[in-house]
């Protein structure tokens, strides 16, 4: 591998993003190869793409090559019921047979299934996705239906740049590729590969102990922990070989295999920028993420089985790849340090449809045809027999065998934390902040409350913890916050002032608990200066208090300040004074503020 | 769903030594509870809970009764079953039952029969998955993303034994005892602490963390994906006889003693614990006397309780949001106190 700066810019650019199109191609020749006669888990791809012209030519590609009719898409909103299926109604009346109808799982079977927008779906929707594919077949248990379908598919899953995939999902897909670097232009290359396919070879064959070996090491490298990956990589190779016309798996299959399914998700990286040269030979290390404890028997380990080197496998990469991946993951998107879990849960219905009850549809309860034909059914003889025999021949239905649905109330609430994590507060009072928040956080899950944090400092304030339920992720998000920089307590007022607004529109009720002394120094547009900063603040809080959240100002200055008791009356909120905070009176705060604002 | 005879076999498991003893060990003692296993994505919870099936010894039942009656005790028995002096019985693969997400609440709890009611007229019921898991196990994969009304529908009939139906003009009881067996990643969402507290035991799965076991288990996954009727094949009989010594440690079960300074030992640990309630002195004593058991052994020692200890516990600690430690971790802690206390004693 020559170093990359003897290789012009441009050209090393370009390069790399024809290799990305290339592998995107690629991944479609594998999904082909193992389509139809491969026995599960079977492949999927994960496709990072925003929405244009090389998704659309990908996606064509892919239907071109796999026939339309192999593809299922999966709309976003689906119902449970069309997605795993349930009883046909309409069919059931008709014949007076109990009739099942397939839901789109079933009929995925042997195809492959195109999932976009993922983060708008229901917990439900992806946990019974994931639940087909693991198992390669639908258990449905509903609506009075008792069935067992098989459901073998592909995945494929379209994701936007700006969204995370629910990690359990990306967990499950074998192949990784990136098209946001790819220029329309290149598109035109690599659009052949009729030929090619023809000599894939049909034989089975076994991997050797060495290959495993291998690519277990590559992915514990890179930190995954999780055994899937590797799994996944093995096979990736496997196809990869087959379609070359081989009959045992080489370094270029392994080389493939890191490449479209290890590399892309990587959450630890063996080489540095500067160690690019292939004179550097020594072992990489994986570090943090992995367990301390494991480091030691991993390299104990590792070289036992390394007769397939990393080394040898990195070398075989294509030029500057390895550079911009590790780029881009070094930068990671904002939300670092969390993870990518966490996203799963944000979506939700207005409520969840519970047990239904006798009563008469109206326009705020829907009739349960199930459950009112269900009460009917053991009338029919009674009623059929005082009747003409043409009209019997109807099903005989009363007013009072209606059932309608009930809905679960919305009354699921969200705890928004704005932490002040600047500078000033760190050196003394952020260990206390947290504790506070932790006290709080406690409660909240006893009541399977929902939380979001959003950390003041430096330029801009950033939601550090997307609202979830989880309280493992909001420990682990609190004890990963350090303190540092200015203090942009206008942001912080606005964001949280928008998640607040976003929960309230899923039917939530937020309430924000904000910890701070009440000092700004970073204004709205992300300027230095003590007095504008203070003037931004304060007209956020009037907006605070005009939306009428209910707003807790817990005050974290080391003496009793005024900032912050002017803050809370310009936001209308409780203030409580942390040095007199104890876990009780904070407590007890915020379960005024929620009663005043379940009172609003 | 009959447990699927091509199911990865349970002995071919690699690691996971804990999850597979807490697996043992409800086979072992159906009344201890069932299993909880939570952890990351990819840790194996599943395939472990699946192959279970693989390892239950067969059961004897009264034939044709929908709940799969014991003939042996007339207080378990359904109504139809209980009225009969006399059964024919017939032997029959332990049931394990998978609850699926999407799963309705007619088709848990059983419901009038559509198709004879609206066809012939006559009201039957229809069984649900509580009847069907009877005597069995009854699974829930990703346990902490179920619904909070069907839950409730879980910790009823769990805590009775008994499903009641009073539904659409129906009146049905029926025996519903199952082993419940929950798996979960805590990141997706809590779980509720009631449905917590009514699992016998729970374990932390991790993934292995030795390269050597990490290959082997890709290995073994690959192979069995290649030819999954082989493979079982080739582990029939180190799975057989695991079979068989679940079913010695469930007739030794009945005979196992438990000394005074044992029960002592667990009623100290629970007090250092500050578990919640009774039933996690009760789980553990049970679970230490399985443990015997499945030692092969007739007494119970203090190392079974010993090791038994953060299987049973560790989910009963009441959350402590200040603590960051895991709370199997605290138990370890608690534990290491007592013994040492007894040690200098």
């Amino acid at each position: 591998m020559t170093p990359s700066i003897e290789s012009p810019q441009e050209e090393h650019s370009t390069k790399a993003e024809s290799i990305a199109w290339r592998d995107a191609v690629l991944a479609i020749k594998l999904i082909c190869s193992a389509y139809p006669a491969d026995r599960p888990p079977f492949l999927g791809i994960c496709v990072n793409a925003a929405a244009g012209p090389v998704l659309d030519r990908w996606l064509n590609l892919l239907e071109t090559e796999l026939g339309a009719a192999s593809l299922v898409q999966v709309p976003a909103h689906i119902d449970l019921d069309r997605l795993v299926g349930g009883l046909d109604l309409a069919a059931t009346l008709a014949t007076g047979r109990k009739i099942a109808q397939e839901g789109l799982l079933s009929k995925a079977d042997g195809k492959v299934l195109v999932l976009q927008n993922t983060p708008a779906m229901e917990r439900e929707t992806i946990a019974s996705i994931l639940a087909a594919m693991d198992h390669g077949k639908v258990l449905i248990e509903r609506d009075g239906l008792s069935k067992v379908t098989p459901s073998n598919f592909s995945a494929i899953v379209v994701q936007d740049p700006d969204e995370v995939l629910p990690a359990s999902l990306s967990d499950r897909l074998a192949i990784h590729i990136d098209l946001q670097s790819v220029d329309i232009r290149q598109t035109e290359e690599y659009a052949e590969f009729e030929e090619k396919s023809q000599q894939r070879l049909e034989s089975e064959f076994a991997p050797s102990a060495n290959t495993i070996g291998a690519i277990t090491e590559l992915a514990i490298a890179l930190g995954l922990v999780s055994l899937r990956p590797a799994q996944q990589a093995l096979k990736v190779a496997l196809h990869h070989a087959r379609l070359e016309g081989r009959e045992s798996i080489e370094q270029d299959d392994i080389s493939v295999a890191f490449r479209m399914s290890l590399m892309p998700r990587a959450l630890t990286f063996p080489v540095e920028e500067d160690v690019m040269d292939e004179a550097e030979a020594e072992p990489p290390e994986p570090e943090n993420n992995t367990d301390k404890s494991q480091d030691s028997s991993i390299e104990e380990d590792m070289s036992e089985l390394a007769d397939l080197s990393i080394d040898a496998v990195l070398a075989a990469l294509p030029d500057g790849l390895l550079d911009e991946l590790a780029q881009q993951k070094r930068s990671p998107p904002k939300s670092s340090g969390v993870g990518r879990a966490g996203n799963t849960n944000t979506n939700f219905k207005r409520g969840r449809p519970i047990s239904s009850i006798r009563g008469k549809p109206a326009s705020n309860k829907r009739m349960d045809i199930l459950a009112t034909l269900r009460a009917s059914a053991p009338w029919q003889k009674i009623r059929k027999a005082n009747l003409a025999p043409s009209r019997a021949e109807h099903l005989q239905i009363r007013s009072e065998d209606f059932h309608v649905r009930r809905f679960k109330k919305p009354a699921e609430n969200t705890t928004i934390f704005v932490v002040d994590a600047s500078g000033s507060t760190a050196i003394n009072r952020l260990g206390e902040a947290k504790g506070a928040v932790e006290l709080v956080l406690g409660e909240s899950y006893a009541r399977r409350d929902h939380v979001a944090m959003i950390a003041m400092k430096g330029p801009e304030a950033e939601v550090i913890l997307p609202t979830t339920r989880s309280l493992v992720l909001a420990k682990r998000t609190l004890s990963g916050l350090t303190g540092g920089g200015g203090t942009p307590l206008a942001d912080g007022l606005r964001k949280a002032l928008q998640l607040a607004d976003d929960e309230k529109r899923k039917g939530r009720i937020p309430s924000m608990i904000i910890l701070t002394d009440g000092s700004a120094n970073i204004d709205l547009h992300g300027n230095p200066g003590r007095q504008q900063a203070q003037l931004d603040a304060m007209e956020m809080a009037k907006h605070v208090a005009v939306s009428e959240h209910a707003v807790l100002v817990i005050d974290v200055s080391k003496l009793v300040g005024k900032q912050a008791k002017e803050l809370a009356g310009a936001c209308r909120s409780q203030y409580v004074g942390m040095p007199f905070a104890n876990a009780a009176s904070i407590s007890n705060a915020v379960q005024a503020t929620r009663a005043s604002s379940a009172e609003a | 769903m009959t447990p699927n005879a091509g199911n990865y076999p349970f002995a071919a498991i690699v690691g996971q030594e804990a999850l597979k003893l807490a697996i043992i060990l409800c086979a072992t003692d159906q009344s201890l509870g069932g299993v909880l296993a939570l952890g990351d994505r990819g840790t194996g919870k599943t395939t472990a809970v699946r192959a279970l099936a693989s390892l239950l010894p067969q059961l004897k039942v009264i034939q044709d009764c929908p709940y799969k009656c014991d003939p042996q005790s007339k207080n378990l028995q359904c109504e139809a079953c209980a009225e009969k002096s006399h059964h024919q019985t017939q032997s029959m693969e332990a049931p394990v039952v998978d609850l699926p997400l999407g799963v309705t609440e007619d088709r848990l709890l059983g419901a009038l029969d559509l198709e004879r009611a609206l066809v012939d007229g006559v009201k039957q019921f229809e069984p649900g998955l509580l009847a069907k898991a009877n005597r069995g196990f009854l699974y829930i994969d990703e346990v902490n993303l179920l619904e909070d009304h069907l839950v409730d529908v879980l910790l009823d009939v769990a805590a009775s034994g008994w499903n009641v139906v009073e539904r659409e003009g129906l009146s049905v009881k029926h025996p519903s005892r199952f082993v419940l067996v929950g798996s979960g990643n805590p990141e997706e969402g809590e779980l509720r602490p009631q449905l917590l507290d009514r699992f016998g035991l729970s374990v932390d799965v991790e993934t292995p963390d030795q390269i050597k076991d990490r290959v082997e288990i890709i290995k073994r996954r690959d192979a069995y994906e290649r030819d999954p009727i082989a493979f079982v094949k080739r582990w029939k009989q180190a799975n057989t006889k695991l079979s068989n010594r679940i079913r010695k440690a469930r007739e030794l079960l009945h005979s196992v003693e438990l000394d005074d300074h044992v029960l002592q030992l667990i009623a100290e640990l629970c007090i250092a614990l500050g578990t919640d309630g009774l039933r996690g002195e009760l789980t553990l004593i049970k679970a230490a006397r399985a443990h015997a058991a499945w030692r092969g052994e007739t007494v119970v020692q203090e190392s079974d309780v010993r090791t038994m200890a953060p299987f049973a516990l560790s989910h009963r600690l009441r959350r402590n949001p200040l603590d960051d430690a895991r709370s199997s971790v605290r138990v370890e802690r608690v534990l290491e106190e007592v013994f040492a206390k007894r040690d200098a004693a």
